[in-house]
């Protein structure tokens, strides 16, 4: 049915529109909240990574700050019990006297870290030594007035050696050296003291920074002097090629060494360091990424979490709103596009509460007086109908009652008429015994007058049945040969009485016709009838002729002609070319009207060519056979 | 010589045309029967044995075309000619007079001329 198509494809529209609703309030939805929520979380989430690297940095830095400062301490530490044994009171000529190696043993066994002590003159022999292992013999043939320790101590300073390991010993050692100086401002010698550091593994293997980070000491070099990881040290590692540690050769760059690296492990750690002055050493620390930065990625995860719920959130709320919004819509339209297909039952069932509600409720008002007005109006539409159709039938009725009545009538009449013409002749032929020459032309007056009347009765039924539609032609093959010669015979006495001359031009080799041969007789006959009763002088001729499938018949007369404007009226009914012509010639004006008819039911046309004074012309076409009538 | 008249039966119901036909054909040396209605004239055709019979259509009671078809179906009197004189005013009734059976038909109004003539080149 073409009311499922248009709303098959109505839904399909729909479907699409949908579709982009949905999508709108989608985008929407995500462009506003998820946008706003995204754009804030990101920010937010900026700063904190921010703000954490920064916390790591200044923890980091303050860590390692303190593992230095303790590790300076230490040393420092050493370095002034070094330096108050290096203030002797047993001063003989300039020179530490033997008693002087009491003070340096109290040194050594004050400080477990210092390995051994040397006093040396200041002509770079030494005086005393003091071991902690092994013998305190004096390395009598060493000169050490050119080394670098002796030069410093010698000048007043403390010197803090490179950091060395000794192929005796797995644990490093660093020399330190002060000036021998009894009193202030005189040095009398130089007191080197070997130290131990390995203690300062001590205070690196105490410092933890966070779950599993860790400190460890770099000498100037790149060396490592001290780690958490003993193996490393005992290797003699030497961590100079590390970058971060590399990066601290580079004193102009603050920032360098701090940062993402990878430890020698290999591991990505976030590394800071401190300097510890004096030794030139460097505490690095350093602290797994995943360790430092795991707060933050836990907690940015939290946060991108809340952030996918919310989005999720915020499209779900997008599609149902959109959905909520649109359910209402679509029953509306599908209302519509039901009222459309013709279903005026059509209830929508909107139950939102709202606006929706009301239009719906609206729209099924509206539906429902739309139905009470179809209803009406079909009801108006059948009392309507049934009225013209009653009519109609009556009118139908009236006009068959007409017809009949006609038929009846015209009957009625001919039968009496039947009887007059009848008995005339009769009486003519003397067959009651015989008439008087007045009689026989009284005779003659009715005869004629009689079946002037008869033409007319038969023209009004003719008309009658033509107006009713009874019309029908009776179909028959013919002979126009024959046609023209019976009309010929029925006038020839009319023409001969006026003196006209009467020729009928026929071919020999006509085709026969098909067709009502008495309704073509009678068009004949009424066209030639009239030439001859409209002529006066001349002639009256018939000519017929068949070519392209048709018969075209011409009657041509010499009469008075007739007028163009008269030329279109004559086929009209009741009409001649005046009223007087009636009166003079008889006719009832119906003959060319019913000719009309006849030439059209048969598929054929009649005209007329006149000159008003030149004569006339009627020529008729019919199709030479025809099997039904037009 | 009466009995080599030739017999016309005559069926018409109207008083005028039936007295013309008899005057006519009688005066041409026939001898004529006369019915009113389609019925009588079966009666009449079965019981005098016309020669001809001239059948009007009109007819009260059995019309003319029920007559000639019955006549037609008899075999004791479907060799009658039977000459329909049909009126003009009812179209196609020459159609259903041939096919009811007649011989021929004459068109009322007619010429009692035109009516002797055609009875005449039956009877001759």
């Amino acid at each position: 049915m073409g009311g499922e198509r248009i709303s098959d494809s109505a839904s399909d529209a729909l479907k699409q529109r949908r579709g982009r609703i949905v999508r709108r309030y989608f985008l929407i939805f995500v462009t506003l909240v998820g946008g706003s929520l995204l754009v804030s979380l990101l920010l937010e989430m900026g700063f904190r990574v921010w703000e954490t690297r920064w916390n790591l940095d200044v923890v980091h830095r303050q860590m390692a700050e303190l593992a230095a400062l303790r590790i300076h301490n230490y040393v420092e530490n050493v370095a002034q019990a070094v330096r108050l044994a290096a203030q002797p009171r047993h001063v003989v000529e300039g020179r530490v006297s033997d008693e002087y190696i009491s003070d340096l043993r109290d040194l050594l066994k004050n400080v477990p870290a210092i390995r051994d002590v040397v006093a040396i003159g200041l002509d770079g022999r030494e005086m005393l030594r003091v071991s902690r292992i092994g013998a305190s013999a004096l390395d009598a043939g060493a000169d050490h007035a050119p080394e670098a320790y002796f030069a410093t101590a010698r000048a007043g300073k403390t010197y803090f050696g490179p950091v060395m390991f000794p192929a005796d010993s797995f644990e490093p050692r660093i020399m330190i050296a002060v000036p021998i100086e009894p009193f202030r401002g005189e040095i009398i010698g130089v007191l080197t003291a070997t130290v131990n550091v390995r203690y300062v593994w001590d205070v690196v293997q105490e410092i933890r920074v966070g779950e599993s980070g860790y400190a460890y000491v770099v000498s100037a070099t790149g060396a490592l002097v001290a780690h958490p990881d003993l193996f490393l040290v005992l290797q003699r590692k030497d961590f100079s090629d590390l970058p971060q540690v590399s990066a601290l050769r580079d004193p102009g760059e603050e920032t360098a060494g701090i940062g993402a690296y990878q430890n020698v492990y290999g591991k990505w750690v976030l590394a800071s360091h401190a300097a510890i002055p004096d030794v030139g050493w460097t505490v690095v620390v350093e602290r797994p990424l995943t360790e430092a930065y795991g707060p933050l990625i836990a907690s940015l995860a939290r946060t991108g979490g809340i952030l996918l719920v919310a989005c999720l959130t915020a499209v779900g709320a997008a599609v149902l709103l959109g959905r909520r919004v649109l359910h209402p819509i679509e029953e509306l339209r599908r209302g519509a596009a039901r009222l459309e297909a013709g279903d005026l039952e059509t209830k929508l069932t909107v139950e939102t509460g709202d606006e929706f509600e009301e239009l719906a409720d609206d729209f099924n008002r509206m539906a429902a007086r739309l139905k009470d007005s179809y209803a009406d109006l079909e009801k108006k539409v059948e009392i309507r109908t049934r009225e013209l159709a009653e009519k109609s039938r009556q009118l139908e009725l009236e006009s068959r009652h007409k017809s009949q009545f006609l038929a009846n009538m015209s009957h009625e009449l001919r039968t009496p008429l039947n009887a007059i013409i009848g008995y005339t002749e009769l009486i003519a032929d003397g067959l009651y015994g015989p008439p008087s020459d007045q009689m026989r032309s009284v005779l003659e007056r009715i005869d004629i007058n009689g079946r002037h009347l008869l033409g007319l009765i038969n023209d009004v039924l003719d008309l009658s049945k033509i107006e009713a539609g009874q019309f029908t032609l009776s179909l028959s093959d013919y002979s126009l040969h024959d046609v023209v010669k019976s009309v010929f015979t029925g006038v020839e006495a009319l023409a001969a009485e006026k003196g006209l001359a009467f020729k009928t031009y026929v071919p020999a080799d006509l085709p026969r016709g098909r067709g009502d041969e008495r309704r073509i007789a009678q068009v004949l006959l009424n066209l030639t009838g009239n030439a001859i009763k409209f002529t006066d002088a001349g002639e009256v001729t018939i000519k017929a002729s068949a070519h392209n499938g048709a018969f075209t018949i011409a009657v041509r007369d010499t009469g008075p002609g007739i007028d163009a404007a008269d030329q279109a009226r004559i086929f009209a009914e009741f009409h001649q070319v005046d009223a007087s012509s009636t009166r003079e010639k008889g006719g009832s004006g119906l003959g060319l009207s019913i000719a009309k008819r006849i030439v059209e039911l048969h598929g054929g046309r009649i005209w007329v060519e006149s000159r008003r004074g030149a004569g006339s012309t009627f020529s008729f076409t019919l199709p030479i056979a025809i099997e039904q009538q037009a | 010589m009466t009995s080599t008249k030739k017999r016309i039966l005559v069926v018409e119901d109207q008083e005028d045309n039936r007295r013309i036909l008899r005057d006519l054909l009688t005066n041409a040396g026939y001898q004529v029967f006369e019915a009113e209605n389609g019925g009588e004239a079966l009666v009449a055709a079965t019981t005098h044995r016309p020669d001809l019979i001239l059948m009007d259509i009109q007819l009260p009671v059995v019309d003319g075309y029920e007559a000639t078809r019955r006549l037609k179906a008899d075999p004791a009197v479907r060799e009658i000619p039977v000459i329909v004189i049909t009126s003009y005013a009812l179209s196609g009734d020459e159609g259903k007079a041939r096919a009811a059976g007649c011989d021929d038909y004459v068109t009322k109004p007619y010429s009692p001329r035109q009516v002797l003539a055609k009875v005449r080149s039956y009877l001759s």
